[in-house]
């Protein structure tokens, strides 16, 4: 054996690990194969990238003035219509409504990419993912991909990319899933191209039994408090204002006081952070049939009936008029 | 120091090319010739790594190894006699960061039945456990067994072999000291190619199975007792294959620099007895209670056998965690290996003894991972109720799974079924455990599959919390 360093054995053939660049180029090979696989092929993620490109279109037609811009998960992507919004309210406002899945780091800079100074911000992200740790998704880091916002994935000091490119792989609960469907010859992925609307909004056509999910998380975690405290200081040096409205859930009768005592606390907890939209419901709706496929996914007539209920909100709302 | 953690293999990468560099630059002279400079480029990248952990990390692991060779040196000056009188003190003091980190609040709380935390919430140095036990291992052999005093910066890196220090495997001071005083940095495409072998295994056991099947493990409801039986399927499933995927890594890191580790899991799930099972799961650990406490004691010798081995696993038990749970957990594996002990005579089919081995294996992991006292007593008593396995029972079972849940469950449990039986096939041709994962076409599709099934959200190693 010789040196570690020492070129001319380094292009010796009997030096050459033949193995371990065999396994190398099989994971490189396999990584290539799987990212080509995400960006172009995975139903999930060019669903979303057809909403974001609906809220692209949108955009391009909207007054650069006066702008609403709302932030979440699906929840804020199946319940808000812009298009009735402007026609019906005047409202001149953007739906950024994602997948929950992509986490709220990436819903956050999604939602910093689009703001103007001037726009109003609106989170209406579910309290499910501000309890836990505050860190990229796999969906997160194959939407900015392909969305073609690989800045989204810039961490400031930070030398993030090798990680941020592992993700765009398939992953084991996406292949299972699309083996056990391809198996059961059912389609890829429940939602339809068809099923998004003018403005990016998502009128889920699917159907599926909600059960009452019971009384949620009831305070931020230490991550997202950091996370959202973060996102409104990036809100005030880009002359934004930003505020909360909690998401729209179903909810039984019998489970109703919990979950809005549950609420109540978490925009307890919001509020100390950023101004909380003041909303009657507090995020709890009790009719099931409002409900298409998810305790957040409301109908597309469900969904009509939230966005005039938040559009009467917004009208009454000013930056700085609600108390903290 | 996470192997399933992208930083750690930058900072890997790039602390081989700096040294690589150095060592181009300054191939003339002695301290390159003679090895000091390979010595001290890995003791330097040991402390790095584990500074990089975190500080209390650093400290707590330089303050337990300079201690441990203080003491050491001075007690090899003595006559041979007084070897057991200064172990004696020595060990508890060896002893005492590990008793503090991880047990203080478990005894003020637990035992003493104080309020509240004493060490006020601070989390356990990565890797105490495990050099803790390597240094106090060192400590027996170099004073007892009067073995020579190493170099004080070899025992450093003996102590703080950086693939092996967070979660071992725990080595014996023969079996790497030596390697250590030898060490050089050397392309060898042997080792290499060997070392790579261990690797991709271990981040299939890890990134593939160990993690998607983390994903799937829910403690769930202690009133239905099929659902608390799969869930002690899948936490014994995920942590043999985090665990063995970490020490397979660790393995194959340290052989890609010339450095042979042991192997900790040599295929558990194909015992066909609790005996056989431990000389199979964490074989380091277990060798190292058997050297240092089972033999001490009186061994398998004599009438007090069972009391040994009681002890043995009740401190394996403890070892494993701070709570109560963990020592049922240690007493039932004793009273396990003592009933096959005395029924040894009773000859028992291989398949029927495997079976019975993985099911009391499957009922053991209740005690490991259900921490509160009241939910393991729930979930014991719903599992010894015959009405708990009706068939209403059942179909809760099959209805707390979404479609692509169970799909995902089924697909990554299939995959576990067909690496053990990769393993079972290894070892019924009598080679060694993993002998027919390592077969370069397999370690290609095996790579190909971590790299399309790893998750992409992150699982820490169960291990580290150890």
């Amino acid at each position: 054996m010789t040196s570690f360093t020492s070129p001319s054995e380094l292009a010796a053939p009997s030096r050459v690990p033949r193995l371990a660049l065999a396994l190398l180029t099989a994971a490189v090979l396999a990584w290539v194969l799987g990212a080509v696989y995400t960006l172009r092929w995975n139903p999930e993620v060019a669903f979303f990238h057809r909403v974001h490109e609906a809220k692209r279109a949108w955009e391009a037609g909207l007054s650069p003035s006066n702008r609403v811009l709302l932030v979440g998960g699906s929840g804020c992507m199946t319940s808000m219509d812009p298009v009735r919004m402007r026609e019906a309210h005047g409202l001149n406002v953007l739906n950024l409504g994602l997948g929950a899945g992509a986490g709220a780091k990436f819903l956050g800079r999604y939602a910093m990419d689009w703001a103007r100074p001037g726009d109003r911000l609106i989170l209406t992200i579910e309290p499910g993912i501000l309890t836990g740790v505050i860190d990229w998704k796999s969906l997160g880091v194959q939407l900015a991909a392909a969305n073609g916002t690989w800045r989204l994935w810039e961490e400031p000091g930070s030398w993030e990319w090798p990680s941020r490119l592992l993700g765009l792989r398939p992953g084991g609960q996406h292949l299972f899933t699309l083996l056990g469907k391809s198996v059961l010859r059912q389609p890829w992925y429940r939602y339809g191209i068809d099923e998004i609307r003018p403005g990016g909004w998502h009128e889920v056509a699917a159907r599926r039994e909600v059960p009452s999910p019971g009384p949620g998380p009831v305070a931020l975690s230490p991550e997202a408090r950091a996370w959202l405290a973060d996102l409104k200081a990036q809100c005030d040096r880009k002359g934004v204002s930003v505020a909360y409205a909690i998401p729209w859930f179903y909810g039984s009768e019998a489970d109703r006081p919990a979950m809005v005592e549950a609420h109540q606390r978490f925009l307890e907890d919001v509020g100390r952070i950023v101004p909380i939209l003041p909303d009657p419901s507090m995020g709890v709706n009790t009719r099931r049939e409002d409900y298409a496929d998810s305790l957040v996914h409301p109908t597309g007539e469900a969904a009509r009936r939230r966005t005039d209920d938040l559009a009467r909100i917004l009208r009454d709302w000013h930056p700085g008029s609600v108390t903290r | 120091m996470n192997f399933a953690d992208l930083r750690f293999w930058e900072c890997l990468l790039a602390a081989l090319l700096v040294a690589a560099g150095f060592r181009s630059a300054f191939r003339g002279t002695a301290a390159v010739r003679d090895g000091r400079f390979d010595r001290w480029f890995l003791l330097i990248l040991g402390l790095v790594l584990l500074g990089l952990v975190s500080w209390l990390t650093f400290v707590i692991h330089l303050g337990v190894a300079v201690f441990t060779f203080v003491c050491v040196a001075w007690g090899s000056r003595r006559p041979a006699a007084h070897g057991r009188w200064i172990l004696a003190a020595v060990v508890p003091l060896q002893l005492l960061p590990l008793l503090y980190y991880k047990y203080a609040d478990f005894l003020w709380r637990d035992v003493w039945g104080g309020a509240g935390s004493w060490t006020g919430t601070v989390a356990i140095p990565a890797g105490i456990s495990f050099y803790t036990f390597q240094l106090v291992g060192f400590a027996v052999d170099t004073l007892i067994r009067r073995e020579p005093l190493p170099r004080w910066f070899d025992f450093l890196n003996f102590a703080g072999f950086f693939p092996q220090i967070v979660a071992g495997p725990i080595e014996r001071r023969e079996a790497l000291l030596p390697q250590i005083e030898g060490f050089r940095l050397r392309w060898s495409a042997a080792d290499i190619d060997a070392g790579f072998r261990w690797m991709a295994l271990g981040l299939f056991f890890k990134c593939a199975l160990a993690d998607n099947l983390a994903g799937q493990f829910h403690r769930g409801p202690s009133t239905n007792a099929y659902q608390i039986w799969l869930a002690n399927g899948i936490f014994g499933l995920r942590i043999y294959y985090d665990f063995a995927g970490y020490s397979l890594i660790a393995v194959g890191i340290a052989r890609c620099l010339g450095i042979r580790l042991s192997l900790n899991f040599l295929s558990p799930y194909c015992a066909t007895g609790p005996a056989e099972f431990w000389r199979r799961w964490h074989v380091t650990l277990s060798q190292w209670f058997r050297d240092y406490i089972y033999v001490p004691l009186g061994g398998g010798r004599g009438r007090g056998w069972a009391f040994n081995v009681a002890v043995v696993f009740l401190v394996s038990g403890i070892w494993h965690g701070a709570g109560w749970n963990f020592v049922l957990w240690g007493g039932l594996h004793a009273l396990w290996l003592i009933a096959a002990r005395l029924t040894a005579r009773v000859s028992v089919p291989a398949p029927l003894g495997w079976l019975g081995t993985v099911i009391i294996a499957a009922f053991s992991w209740l005690f490991f991972y259900e921490t509160s006292p009241s939910v393991l007593r729930a979930k014991l008593a719903t599992l010894a109720q015959p009405a708990a396995y009706g068939p209403a029972a059942l179909a809760a079972l099959s209805s707390s799974f979404t479609a692509a849940d169970l799909v995902t469950l089924g697909g990554t449990l299939g995959l576990c079924a067909l690496t053990l039986l990769a393993e079972w096939r290894s070892l019924s041709r009598g080679g060694e455990p993993y002998s027919l994962l390592v077969r370069p076409w397999v370690l290609v599709l095996l790579v190909v599959l971590t790299v399309w099934l790893a998750p992409g959200d992150q699982n820490d190693f169960i291990y580290f919390a150890f």
